[in-house]
C-alpha cells in the first residue's frame, strides 16, 4: 500500500504530463481506511488543475473515445442529439421502440394509431426528422414515458438549431452513429405526405412545429 | 504569446484540436455574440471540442462523487463511462445557457452540471426517482384528496429542481471565485505557493527548481497545501 501523499503526487504529476490518470486506479492503492482522505485531495486538485497540454496522439485517444466520437458526429447534425438521447433513455426506461410507441399514442390519445406514430418516432430515433417540426406535446409525453424532465429532450433536439438551418429534405443519417442500429424500420413507409394541407394530426404533432 | 480575437477568427475548425479551453472558451464567447449561421456553428464546434479535451476531469469527478445525503453511495465503477456519456450529452446542451467568459466560469458550471447528472444517475439507482412516469394510469391525490394526474405533480417537482438547479449554478459560479480567494486563505505561504504553483500548470520539477527544495518537500506542502484548501472551500461553503 502506498501512502495517499504519494498517490495524491503521482496523480497530479501524471495529470500535469497529459498521462489521463484515472483516479480509481490511484484509490486501490491506498490503505482502505486512507482512501477517503485521498479522493478529498485529489478532487480539491481536479476543481482547479489546469487542462495538460495533450500531445496529438493523446488527442487523438481522445477523439476516439465512444462518447466524444458519438456526440462529435452529431454536433453539425441537424437532429441534434436525439440520435444518442433517445436511445439511451428508452434503454435506461427498459422499453421497446414498439412499447414507447404504444405509450406514446396513449399519451396523445391517439390509440390505434401507432402505425402513424412508429415511423415517426423511428425518424426521432435515427436523426431524420426536423427536431424544430416536432410537437410540445409529443416531446412532454416522451419526457413522461422516460422520466426526465422536458428540458432534457427539447434541447438536445435544439441544439440543431444552433447550426446553420438546412431544407429538411438535406436531413442525412449519420452513418458512423447509425449504421451500427440497422433494424426492420427502415422498412417502415415514408411517415407522412409532402403537403401541409393533406397532413392528418399525427403529421401535425411530428411536423407542425411547437 | 495570446491570440488576438482576429487570429482566433482565422482558425479553421479542422485546428480546434490544437487549441487549449481558453482559446476554445473565447471563440465560443466571440461566436456567440453574432448570431448568424456561421458563428452559430464555429461556436458549436469549439464548444465541442472543449468539452471533448475535459472528458477526463470529468470522468474523475464522476468516480470521485459522492452523494451529500448518502456519502457511502458512488458510482460504480462499470457504470462511470456510461454517466460519462450523460455528462458529456447534458454539457453540451449546456452551450444554450452558458453565459461565462472564463475558464473558470466553465469549470464551476461543468462541476455543476456533472454533480446532477451524478445524482440523478445515483438516485435512480437507489431506486428513488425510478420511473417517476411510471403507469400512464396511475393517478394522485392533491393536498385536499381530490384525483390528480401524477404527472402534474412530477412536473411541479421538476420546475422546483430546474429553479434548485439555477440557484446552484449560480452558487458554482461564486464557488469558483471563493476557491480562488481560498487558496489565497490557506496559512502556510510554502504550502500555499506550491498549491498556486501547481495550479499554474507548473511541473513538480519546475516547481522544486523555483522553490529550490526537494520532491519529497513539494509533495508534501501540495499535499497539506490541497487539505487545507478543500478544508477552506467547506467552511466557507457552509450557510
Amino acid at each position: 500500500m502506498t501512502s495517499p501523499d504519494r498517490l495524491l503526487n503521482d496523480f497530479v504529476d501524471a495529470w500535469s504530463a497529459g498521462e489521463r490518470p484515472r483516479v480509481e486506479d490511484y484509490l486501490e492503492q491506498a490503505p482502505e481506511g486512507e482512501r477517503d482522505e485521498l479522493a478529498i485531495m485529489i478532487n480539491a486538485f481536479l476543481e482547479d488543475a489546469p487542462q495538460p497540454r495533450y500531445s496529438a496522439e493523446v488527442l487523438a485517444q481522445i477523439q476516439g473515445e465512444p462518447a466524444v466520437a458519438e456526440l462529435s458526429a452529431l454536433i453539425d447534425s441537424q437532429a441534434g442529439f436525439w440520435p444518442s438521447l433517445l436511445p439511451r433513455l428508452r434503454k435506461r426506461a427498459e422499453l421497446t421502440r414498439d412499447e414507447v410507441v404504444k405509450r406514446l399514442a396513449q399519451a396523445l390519445a391517439l390509440e390505434g394509431r401507432e402505425d402513424r406514430i412508429k415511423p415517426y418516432y423511428h425518424q426521432m430515433e435515427s436523426g431524420t426528422i426536423d427536431p424544430a417540426g416536432v410537437s410540445r406535446k409529443v416531446l412532454e409525453a416522451l419526457s413522461r414515458i422516460f422520466g426526465v424532465e422536458l428540458s432534457e429532450i427539447e434541447d438536445a433536439g435544439d441544439f440543431a438549431g444552433l447550426g446553420a438551418a438546412v431544407p429538411t429534405s438535406a436531413y442525412m443519417r449519420s452513418e458512423t452513429v447509425l449504421e451500427s442500429r440497422a433494424h426492420a424500420y427502415d422498412e417502415l413507409p415514408a411517415a407522412g405526405a409532402g403537403d401541409p394541407g393533406a397532413w392528418d394530426e399525427v403529421d401535425k404533432l411530428f411536423r407542425g412545429g411547437r | 504569446m495570446r491570440l488576438s480575437d482576429n487570429d482566433l477568427s482565422r482558425i479553421p475548425e479542422s485546428d480546434f484540436h490544437s487549441l487549449g479551453q481558453d482559446d476554445l472558451l473565447r471563440i465560443v464567447v466571440i461566436c456567440r455574440e453574432n448570431r448568424d449561421r456561421f458563428s452559430r456553428k464555429r461556436a458549436k464546434a469549439a464548444w465541442g471540442m472543449l468539452i471533448a479535451h475535459d472528458i477526463d476531469r470529468v470522468r474523475n469527478i464522476v468516480a470521485l462523487f459522492r452523494l451529500s445525503e448518502h456519502p457511502g453511495i458512488q458510482v460504480a465503477r462499470d457504470k462511470v463511462d456510461d454517466v460519462v456519456h450523460d455528462c458529456y450529452l447534458r454539457l453540451l446542451r449546456m452551450l444554450r445557457t452558458f453565459r461565462g467568459t472564463s475558464e473558470g466560469e466553465y469549470r464551476a458550471a461543468m462541476r455543476t452540471c456533472v454533480g446532477f447528472e451524478c445524482r440523478d444517475h445515483l438516485r435512480r439507482e437507489m431506486g428513488v426517482d425510478k420511473r417517476t412516469a411510471g403507469s400512464l394510469d396511475e393517478g394522485a391525490s392533491d393536498a385536499e384528496g381530490k384525483p390528480r394526474p401524477k404527472f402534474d405533480s412530477n412536473i411541479a417537482k421538476q420546475a422546483q429542481q430546474q429553479i434548485d438547479d439555477d440557484g446552484a449554478m449560480q452558487r458554482a459560479h461564486e464557488r469558483r471565485s471563493r476557491v480562488q480567494a481560498a487558496i489565497e486563505k490557506i496559512e502556510k505561504p510554502d504550502q500555499r505557493r506550491v498549491v498556486e504553483l501547481t495550479f499554474a500548470g507548473r511541473k513538480t520539477d519546475e516547481i522544486m527548481s523555483e522553490l529550490d527544495t526537494s520532491k519529497d518537500n513539494v509533495y508534501q506542502l501540495r499535499s497539506r497545501g490541497l487539505k487545507d484548501l478543500q478544508r477552506i472551500v467547506a467552511e466557507d461553503d457552509k450557510p
